[in-house]
């Protein structure tokens, strides 16, 4: 188990460079949320008539939009939207998928079937189909998207967390800690488990930067986070009647994103 | 041969669960609507009525055989917020999925192959490594926020396409195609990223290989040992990862139909979703899965006819 942690904090260090510019992207847009839940600019949901369209200026570094809202505040309150709802979604599929898949993965069997079958059936579905199928029978709002999407994505994680335990099953180590009498359970969760954490944290990367194509897709259709609450997504859909008159509205919330998205994506990079 | 029929085999048996699936989700969880539509002060002997002229008093299992042998008669059953058969609204909507579906692919393909290649090429150069770090930023931006950024730019801005614009393909099929284009670039551009990375890590791990060595040995020069030698075995990934997005394409072109404003399958789910149009909803998720399921087999069989070594 030890070798296992060690390996995967190891695996943080001596990164290279992109896996560094990732981070850092990260860790800002992380900051920026931290701090978006004590202060923004100004209040995200409160309208000036007299300030419609102002472009980027030094009282709005990112201009405002059709209600004169400030735009800044609302891609710091967006992005606090979107962050919270990807790292549930991840949470979910993470959490549920890592748990089904080292127990089929472990024990095999008729129920390891099923589940396998069931899966195959579920990734015919891309994720967002999948999501629309829970979001057509819950209606749509912050919670429904949040389960839709935690739910679509516990497949490819259980997927991927069966195939590891499956590798590691008949390794020394676990035939060794089964002779001395360890539990079923223990052994997959404080023997095997560790060694899985390498690859695990790179799904999860990708995971987060699916989540949040997902999200912002879905609440760009209007399905997602609900007016007046804003987020990424659904501020680009709102921006887009405006394009002409006021590109920064569009610009702001979409390059956010790119961030947001570079940042998981470089992280998640195992070599550049 | 047996491989192939195994293969078939299971594809009739996900599609048949595919359809038990979504026949579960969206006639049996949800209640038969019946309510939804009389109003709330219908009186029990209307439910019941339309119940039975709707076929809804028969057990579940009962229902799915019917509505399974109707959908092969090729009848979809009936819309509920339009009153229409569901096939025959359908049918121009499917048009213009599929030629988007088509087109997007097409660039893919024309694109990526060539672009993978020489990107393989220039590895390790600065002008390799400057290209990678450009796939990885464009793979980074959302399908919907390229369409976004088309309409300002070439439609807004240059004025090389008028955006939001639709031609029925039975004024001009041309017109029809040219103003799908917009919209299948936004699906392709991202997609394209993907496979020139993807096609570039294939590339360079066959150039590793003994065989490769042995022709560049026997005097080959590149483009023969590319062409004749490398670019069979490093295209066969290739083949699965393409034949997987399919199904991102189909769930993509949902959301860039809606920027594009395209009256495609996509922009009618989202509408039906909206009104609770269950099967509307159904029949467009069944379609947009069994594409899937289909092409995913297809894949896996053509796979096998290029390499036959692959049985897995």
């Amino acid at each position: 188990m030890d070798t296992g942690m060690k390996r995967f904090f190891g695996s943080f260090k001596g990164k290279n460079i992109y896996f560094k510019i990732g981070a850092f992207f990260l860790l800002f847009l992380a900051l920026v949320v931290i701090v978006s839940f004590f202060y923004t600019p100004y209040d995200p949901a409160k309208m000036d008539g007299t300030a419609k369209f102002t472009p980027p200026c030094g009282a709005h570094p990112f201009g405002t939009d059709n209600f004169g809202r400030d735009i800044l505040s609302r891609v710091m309150a967006g992005l606090q939207d979107t962050f919270i709802i990807a790292f549930s979604v991840v949470l979910i599929g993470a959490g549920a998928g890592s748990f089904i898949g080292a127990l089929t993965g472990y024990y095999g069997g008729w129920l390891d079937e099923v589940l396998m079958r069931l899966n195959d059936m579920l990734t015919a579905f891309p994720s967002v189909l999948l999501a629309l199928v829970f979001v057509s029978l819950w209606g749509s709002g912050t919670y429904e998207i949040i389960g839709a999407l935690g739910i679509a994505f516990i497949p490819s994680f259980a997927r991927l967390v069966r195939g590891e335990v499956l590798k590691l099953r008949e390794a020394d180590f676990v035939d060794s800690a089964r002779l001395m009498g360890v539990s079923d359970l223990r052994i997959i969760f404080v023997h095997i488990f560790p060694n899985i954490l390498p690859t695990l944290f790179s799904a999860v990367a990708i995971g987060f930067n699916n989540a949040v194509l997902a999200e912002s897709g879905m609440s760009y259709l209007g399905i997602g986070v609900t007016p007046p609450d804003a987020s990424l997504g659904s501020m680009l859909s709102d921006a887009q009647g405006y394009l002409l008159n006021a590109p920064w509205y569009a610009l702001a919330p979409g390059i956010t994103i790119i961030f947001l998205i570079l940042g998981f994506s470089f992280v998640s990079e195992k070599h550049a | 041969m047996k491989y192939i029929l195994k293969r078939i085999g299971i594809m009739l048996l996900t599609l048949l669960l595919v359809s038990m699936l979504v026949f579960l989700v969206f006639s049996v969880i949800p209640g038969d609507g019946v309510l939804a539509r009389l109003g709330t002060d219908a009186t029990p002997e209307q439910v019941e009525a339309l119940r039975e002229s709707l076929g809804l008093n028969k057990p579940a299992p009962v229902r799915y055989m019917i509505w399974l042998t109707d959908l092969f008669k090729g009848d979809l059953g009936t819309s509920i917020s339009y009153g229409q058969p569901v096939a025959s609204l359908l049918a121009d909507k499917l048009e213009v999925t599929l030629w988007l579906a088509i087109l997007a692919f097409f660039f893919i393909v024309c694109v990526s192959l060539p672009l993978g290649i020489l990107v393989a090429r220039y590895a390790g150069k600065p002008l390799g490594r400057a290209v990678h770090l450009l796939l990885q930023i464009i793979m980074a931006i959302p399908p919907f926020f390229i369409g976004i950024l088309m309409v300002l730019v070439f439609g807004l801005v240059l004025k090389w396409f008028t955006p939001y614009s639709f031609v029925q393909p039975s004024q001009s099929f041309t017109g029809f195609l040219l103003c799908l284009i917009p919209a299948a670039l936004a699906i392709a551009i991202p997609k394209i990223a993907m496979v020139v990375r993807f096609l570039r890590g294939s590339v360079l791990a066959e150039e590793k290989k003994d065989y490769v060595r042995t022709a560049y040995s026997k005097g080959a020069d590149r483009n023969r040992v590319y062409f004749m030698h490398l670019l069979k075995n490093a295209l066969i990934p290739v083949i699965t990862i393409l034949g997987m997005m399919m199904a991102e394409i189909m769930a993509g072109s949902i959301v860039i139909e809606q920027v594009f404003n395209l009256p495609g399958l996509g922009r009618f789910l989202i509408t039906s979703i909206g009104n609770r149009d269950f099967p509307v909803v159904s029949i467009i998720m069944l379609y947009m899965a069994a594409i899937v399921v289909v092409l995913n087999n297809l894949v896996d069989i053509l796979y096998h006819v290029v390499d036959p070594r692959i049985t897995s």
